[in-house]
């Protein structure tokens, strides 16, 4: 049946060749530049209305076969503005100049799950960032970070500086309280890639635990990280569900939408690149070197003596240490190499790259690779069938190391070092053997030396798209679109202290072990017919089709202790215990229909739903509607004045839907071990048996304007995105046992402005400064909470929490004293959401050759729990621990402990985090194509320095204000515990090609 | 030409049917583990065993908790915990400004044992709906959840004390009333009535329990034995509560035995334990290796050696530490100069030796309060002594001694008997009106903390 299809279609095209061979036809040749006289190589001409087509070479020449007498020659260029050209046999050969179209107007922007428009004609508010300003300015540590500073109403805090990253996104605020997805949806080439943070169960090893979610105090990367930036032609974020809404009941906290690099057709290109550098620790304490002064300052009676005998060894050992340089002080190279094949004809292109990533840590033995192989494939079979390919296989290697939390265990560097003194002795002997560290549970050179916190991933993403053109006349085109595609990760982490290490020695079995394995596939399909009519001036394009998403998790993590000396295999282990082994499998099916009416690009209408059902819901079998509408109105498409290449208003609304997590529809017993027999004891879960998925209504209006011949645009946005239903614990009182029936139980509105302004204020041939400034704002706030108010997040009320509460944000931070009026009756101290964000990015092109760029960043307001200064004032560590301006007896560091602890006064930890960054420093030079004409060999050169985190200005107390100690999740970010510091970079890049 | 574009169309179209003829989606049950509702719909003997064995480990959670917390309140013990300075400063309220709610370090001894409680409620639920065990079985069941149910509810109560507690937590929606506030007694009552049902339900069990306990419950493991147990945990109850004929009518139902001396000490710790083990068991939570290097680990109060009666076998419970002595910056005396921790717990063998949760050894010293308060100074006095000659500190000279110095002595007795066993020394001061400095080593510039502010959830819920 199949191959019958395909004879058929075989010889259809065969016949629509021959006929066409059979007409008359005429040659047309020329050149395509850019406005400084440039050539443009692989620009596409296409004969308009035909698929007859071809691409300029090298020096910007063309030549085609035209049928008949006259024709339209369109030419295209990504960044370009489409270019129409009318020519007849008798026209002689054609220069070109093409514009750029510097507002992007005619960038395709996704509209539906089948269907695009130009960004002109764009209803909602479109975000996107090309692979120029993601990865070709400098050299960005992670995907997820590389945005950054780049796309208005967006916030991320990163787990710590460690080599891999670990970001936690939040899109227009927060969408979830903790039960939904809080992470961003991402689609890479059509495919649900895996963004979850598997767990590698370092938190149970060095009991990083306390704390309201101690599940995620594993500090490990979000999936997300993988995939190589290198790669990706561009991104475009669908910030909230007015856009959203076609990803239905996974888009509550928006959707990252990824595209990777195609090959066009052309002549082959092999380019290469090559950064180099180094990294450096950034915003240092400076801790105290301690003298005889600071030791009586802090230790008295019997341990006194210790530790002046200590210090004067160490005197005259010369062995007085700045743990936070030594520590923190490395100066490791960073590498990034990255080759790739493209070109292909009119028929099939290709796209192929390698990529190795090499970076060390700040701090020894942490570092992070990656490789990464792509192959992605266009190729067309006849006139009527597109397929698309893509490839990619991934491998990343992550030594983490141990910073952050920990209990009782040494197992952190940051901890330990918060309570040593400059001459604590950590060194090992001659023989290796590390000193106990009298200061606390962990010899810190032991953990950093000795400690394995590794996680390795195999990842394979494959994609394939098909469309079809099943009819078409003048007027109307019918096409099917089916795509889908597999997001495998494997994933290895070994987590492992020795049995020498010294709170291991401490233990019943000593040496503790964890490997965890976890294989997360995500498949989905997707097929759509789409109708596109034309009716003079009208344009309706209708979709309609129906996805599915399958996921299949296995998790297991096996926890060895009592190791033989120096063996990490589970066969060496004393007692062997599954540490955790998990199965999730889930499905979603969605239908959905969507209509799409253009009236001659000065009313542009869309209108859409989405029918979902999943596994996740209570009720598995239940479809839930997300429907959207949009209306974009071009008014400079109504007057012509010539000031405006645009002026736009448009609206749009739309629902998205946020599921439960795994397992909260369930009511397990869970086992236990005792003596021997195994029983089952009754979880502190309870379930509601009316559970619904939560649900984002978002109503967002805009105006965008580009005048002056693209160089000065304006967009401006206002959002009000209120999620309903919101999945929250009901905390029944713990004397009944449960302690959390999940239910529908809140609502909350997020209203922000975000405001775009671009301008070019001078462009000349030898000289052209670009500019652009982001400001956004959202404000946050729960509007009904139907169960009592409760704190989360963080490490309860003395050492600063998080507030669910009504009438207020859901990242308020509180802590002691008790305030009746306030909420939770506790002291109100900040909030976590900035007041605002601001970002200035500004490039300009000198000497014809020569490019900068810059990116500063600036935050107003927000708050953070900056547990590190507690536990440095703890230790005495702080820089100026023993002074007493005050002149009470009582020293500064004291002081602050006191009114924590004897006053009651958490605000002393809670510290505002405003900070200006100047994230981002390139400067590239572009070697003459005259001089590369002489090597014959090269068709581009560029040489280039860049630098990002360069400089950070913030009153915080710590290493970064932007940082977490609870990974990804929406509320408990902003809590930090002698993390990972971020560290400064600064590249040397080398692109070419060939 | 036309036809041949058919075929393509309905080719093309039946792929994408093909493609979402799976529109229905398969239902998904829990892969990982069974679920409660099964459980107590009709629980098979196996499902019953299952729930059993689940009790008694939510049972043992609880200790570690008392003995660390409730022995830092009565100073049997200082926390040295070097990762949090709040087992320190708060435990032993070096601010003066007493507990709060959500007390640090304060679920152990409250919210776990609520959870052996709801799982003794899930226990009781599912032997009466069952209708594939005997009805021996489903009062052997319902005895043993009963009078673990009744032991776990005087755990949160010593915690909250005047607070009250819930007694009725069967439906988490629907809580009973908190009872006994300011009226520990009533609370204490309440317990006694839940433990008298289970004696009830023990006696109806036939001759044998049917269901398998751990080794903990050997030589209890039959309704009979049982049910000395029950009786036991009535005697503390009942002496709690001041109703001393009670206790000793208790007393008589349980395993208690008089006829010790320092030839059969064994005799002083018979009495059901929790067991512990190896991983994936749970470790005894007081075990440490002896003297390593650690950041964490409880040390015996030097006040607890330091008042000892000479020659007094009890100190063997401790060993001094040689060469890992321990600091902690919050831990000073007057002088501002640090207390050196210096005797660490040396009781237990390993990490999976036992813990007896009432012993013969407390029953004995329950027995010598109740018969003082009966006005049976004799009785009372020849009690303490069979304690005092078994550990070698000869007799009490009870001569011209008022009943209130034989009750000092009695408590005297249980702060070394009964030293960090979840405890004791503050829950007695405190019922017997002298928790304070005179009967406290304060050394530590702390205060003393009379009971622990309501949890959040419970203020919450009755706020709402």
């Amino acid at each position: 049946m199949k191959m019958h299809n395909l004879k058929w279609t075989f010889a259809l095209a065969m016949s629509m060749f021959m006929s066409n061979a059979l007409l008359a036809q005429f040659t047309v040749s020329g050149k395509v530049t850019d406005p400084l006289d440039l050539p443009l190589i692989g620009v596409s001409i296409l004969v308009k209305g035909t698929s007859t087509g071809t691409v300029s070479d090298v020096d910007g020449s063309f030549s085609l076969e035209a049928p008949g007498e006259s024709a339209t020659l369109v030419f295209s260029y990504t960044g370009f503005k489409t270019f129409e050209l009318d020519v007849t046999g008798s026209s002689g050969p054609q220069n070109v100049q093409m514009q750029e179209d510097i507002a992007r107007l005619e960038e395709v922007v996704v509209t539906g799950l089948a269907s695009g428009v130009k960004r002109s004609n764009s209803g909602n508010s479109v975000a996107s960032v090309d692979a120029e300003m993601l990865s070709e300015q400098t050299n960005p540590q992670t995907l997820d970070n590389a945005l950054y500073g780049k796309i208005a109403g967006v916030q991320m805090t990163a787990n710590g500086g460690a080599p891999g990253g670990g970001i936690n996104v939040q899109l227009r605020g927060i969408s979830t309280l903790g039960a939904g997805s809080s992470q961003p949806l991402y689609i890479i080439d059509g495919v649900y890639a895996d963004n979850s943070a598997s767990r590698n169960f370092r938190s149970v090893v060095n009991s990083a635990g306390g704390g309201s979610s101690s599940n995620n105090q594993d500090d490990v990367a979000s999936r997300i990280s993988d995939l190589n930036p290198d790669e990706i032609e561009r991104i475009e974020v669908l910030k909230g569900p007015s856009a959203a809404a076609i990803y239905g009941t996974r888009a509550n906290a928006g959707v990252i939408i990824i595209t990777t690099k195609r090959g066009q057709a052309g002549e082959s290109k092999v380019s290469f690149s090559q950064d180099i550098g180094y990294a450096k620790g950034q915003n240092f304490i400076g801790f105290d070197d301690w003298n005889e002064q600071k030791v009586r300052n802090y230790f008295s009676g019997a341990r006194l003596n210790t530790e002046l005998a200590a210090l004067r060894a160490a005197e005259a050992e010369g062995r007085i240490t700045d743990w936070e340089d030594f520590f923190y002080g490395e100066t490791p190279l960073l590498s990034n190499t990255s080759v790739s094949l493209s070109g292909g004809n009119q028929k099939t292109q290709f796209y192929a790259s390698g990529g190795f990533q090499t970076e060390d840590g700040i701090i020894k033995n942490t570092g992070y690779d990656r490789y990464s192989f792509r192959v992605n494939l266009d190729h067309k079979i006849g006139n009527f069938i597109t397929v698309k390919l893509n490839n990619n296989f991934i491998r990343t290697e992550t030594q983490r190391g141990f910073t952050g939390n920990q209990n009782n265990t040494g197992g952190s560097i940051g901890y330990n070092i918060a309570y040593a003194p400059s001459y604590a002795n950590f060194f090992p002997d001659e023989n290796g053997i590390y000193p106990d560290n009298p200061y606390f549970g962990g010899n810190p050179i032991d953990i950093r030396d000795n400690g394995v916190n590794d996680y390795n991933v195999n990842r394979i993403i494959t994609a394939g798209a098909v469309d079809i053109d099943l009819w078409s006349t003048a007027n109307t085109f019918l096409k099917a679109k089916i795509n889908g595609g597999v997001d495998l990760v494997s994933g290895e982490s070994l987590v492992y202290f020795n049995e020498q290490m010294q709170y291991q020695k401490t233990r019943a079995n000593p040496g503790d072990v964890v490997w965890g394995n976890s294989r997360n596939l995500n498949y989905n399909l997707q097929g759509f017919l789409v109708l596109n009519s034309t009716f003079g001036k009208f344009n309706s394009n209708t979709t309609v089709g129906a996805v599915r998403l399958d996921q299949d998790v296995n998790f297991l993590a096996t926890r060895g202790q009592g190791l033989a000396a120096g063996q990490r295999n589970l066969a060496w282990a004393n007692v062997v215990t599954v540490a955790s082994q998990q199965e999730q499998r889930i499905s979603d099916m969605g239908v959905v229909a969507q209509e799409d009416l253009n009236w001659d690009d000065k009313i542009i209408a869309s209108v859409g739903i989405r029918f979902d059902k999943s596994t996740l819901n209570r009720d598995q079998q239940k479809y839930y509607a997300f429907p959207k509408a949009s209306l974009a109105v071009n008014l400079h498409n109504f007057v012509e004045t010539g000031f405006f290449d645009q002026l736009k208003l448009r609206g749009a609304y739309g629902e998205t839907g946020g599921l439960p997590q795994f397992g909260f529809t369930f009511e397990p017993l869970n086992s236990t071990i005792i003596g021997g027999s195994i029983g089952g004891v009754v979880g502190t879960q309870g379930v509601d048996a009316n559970l619904v998925p939560e649900t984002a209504q978002e109503i967002e209006f805009g105006l965008d304007m580009t005048l002056l011949n693209g160089r000065v645009t304006l967009d401006a946005t206002v959002y009000n995105k209120s999620v309903k239903d919101l999945i929250l614990p009901l905390r029944p009182a713990s004397s009944t046992g449960i302690s959390t029936i999940q239910t529908n139980a809140a609502d909350l509105e997020n209203r922000g402005v975000e405001i775009g302004l671009g301008f070019v204020p001078v462009r000349t041939a030898n000289f052209e400064w670009s500019n652009r400034l982001l400001w956004w704002r959202n404000r946050s706030e729960i509007t009904r909470l139907i169960v009592p108010q409760f704190n989360t997040g963080g490490f309860g009320f003395a050492l600063g929490t998080y507030a669910i509460a009504e009438g207020y944000s859901p990242t308020a931070i509180v802590g002691n004293p008790d305030n009746p009026s306030g909420p939770v009756r506790k002291t109100l101290y900040g909030d976590r959401q900035p007041d605002f964000q601001m970002s200035y990015a500004t490039s300009i092109k000198f000497l014809k050759h020569f490019d900068f760029s810059a990116l500063l960043h600036y935050q107003k307001g927000g708050a953070a729990i900056n547990l590190s200064a507690y536990l440095w004032d703890d230790g005495g560590t702080t820089p100026g621990w023993d002074e007493d301006p005050d002149g009470d007896g009582t020293f500064k560091g004291q002081e602050r402990i006191n009114e924590a602890f004897g006053s009651g006064n958490t605000g002393v930890w809670i510290e505002p985090t405003d900070y200006l960054k100047l994230r981002e420093l390139g400067l590239y030079y572009t070697v003459p194509s005259t001089v590369l004409n002489n090597t014959g060999l090269l068709k581009r050169l560029k040489l280039g320095v860049s630098a990002n985190n360069i400089l950070l200005s913030t009153n915080y107390s710590s290493y970064d204000p932007e940082v977490s100690n609870f990974g990804a999740q929406p509320l408990a970010g902003s809590v930090e515990v002698t993390p990972y510091p971020s560290s400064r970079r600064f590249f040397f890049h080398i692109k070419a090609d060939f | 030409m036309k036809k041949s574009f058919n075929y393509i169309l309905k080719g093309m179209l039946l792929v994408t049917v093909l493609a979402f003829s799976s529109c229905e989606i398969e239902e998904i049950v829990d892969p990982n583990n069974p679920s409660v509702g099964s459980a107590i719909s009709n629980a098979s003997f196996a499902e019953m065993q299952f729930l059993i064995t689940g009790l008694e480990s939510r049972h043992r959670s609880y200790f570690g908790n008392a003995a660390q917390m409730f022995g830092s309140f009565g100073r049997e013990v200082w926390p040295y915990f070097a990762s949090d300075p709040r087992f320190i400063g708060d435990w032993l309220d070096m601010g003066g400004d007493g507990t709060y709610s959500d007390f640090f370090g304060s679920g152990g001894t409250y919210a776990t044992p609520y959870l052996a409680v709801k799982q003794a409620n899930i226990v009781i639920q599912a032997a009466e709906n069952s209708t594939k065990i005997s009805a021996q079985q489903v009062s052997a069941a319902k005895g043993i959840a009963k009078t673990i149910k009744g032991y776990q509810l005087l755990w949160p109560l010593m915690q909250q004390w005047n607070n009250g507690i819930r007694i009725e937590v069967e439906d988490p929606l629907n809580p009973g009333p908190r009872v006994g506030i300011d009226n520990p007694t009533e609370a204490l009552q309440a317990i006694q009535g839940v433990l008298n049902e289970g004696l009830s339900d023990l006696q109806a069990a036939g001759g044998t329990l049917g269901f398998k306990l751990s080794v903990g419950f050997s030589g209890f493991d039959t309704p009979a034995g049982f049910a000395q147990v029950n009786r036991a945990i009535a005697a503390r109850v009942a002496l709690y509560a001041k109703d001393y004929a009670g206790a000793l009518n208790a007393l008589n139902g349980s395993f208690i035995d008089l006829n010790v001396d320092a030839t059969s000490t064994a005799k002083m710790q018979r009495g059901p334990a929790h067991v512990y083990g190896q991983p994936p068991d749970g470790e005894n939570p007081l075990f440490q290796p002896f003297d390593r290097p650690t950041a964490a680990i409880l040390i015996c109060h030097p006040a607890w050696i330091e008042d000892a009666l000479p020659n007094d076998a009890r100190l063997n419970k401790v060993r001094q530490l040689v060469t890992n002595k321990i600091t902690n910056s919050g831990l000073r005396n007057a002088n501002g100069e640090l207390l050196v921790g210096e005797y660490q717990d040396v009781r237990w063998s390993d990490n999976g030796a036992d813990i007896p949760f009432i012993r013969n050894e407390e029953l004995i010293l329950i027995y010598a309060e109740a018969q003082l308060f009966s006005n049976n100074t004799t009785e009372a006095v020849r009690a303490i002594n069979i304690v005092r000659n078994t550990w070698g500190v000869g007799n009490y000279d009870a001569a011209g001694k008022s009943q209130d110095d034989i009750l000092e002595e009695i408590l005297f007795q249980r702060r070394y008997s009964l030293w960090n066993e979840g405890g004791h020394r503050w829950i007695d001061l405190r019922r017997t009106g002298k928790l304070d400095a005179a009967h406290v080593d304060l050394r530590d510039q702390g205060h003393l903390i009379l009971q622990v502010a309501r949890p959040s959830t419970e203020i919450n819920w009755d706020g709402n």
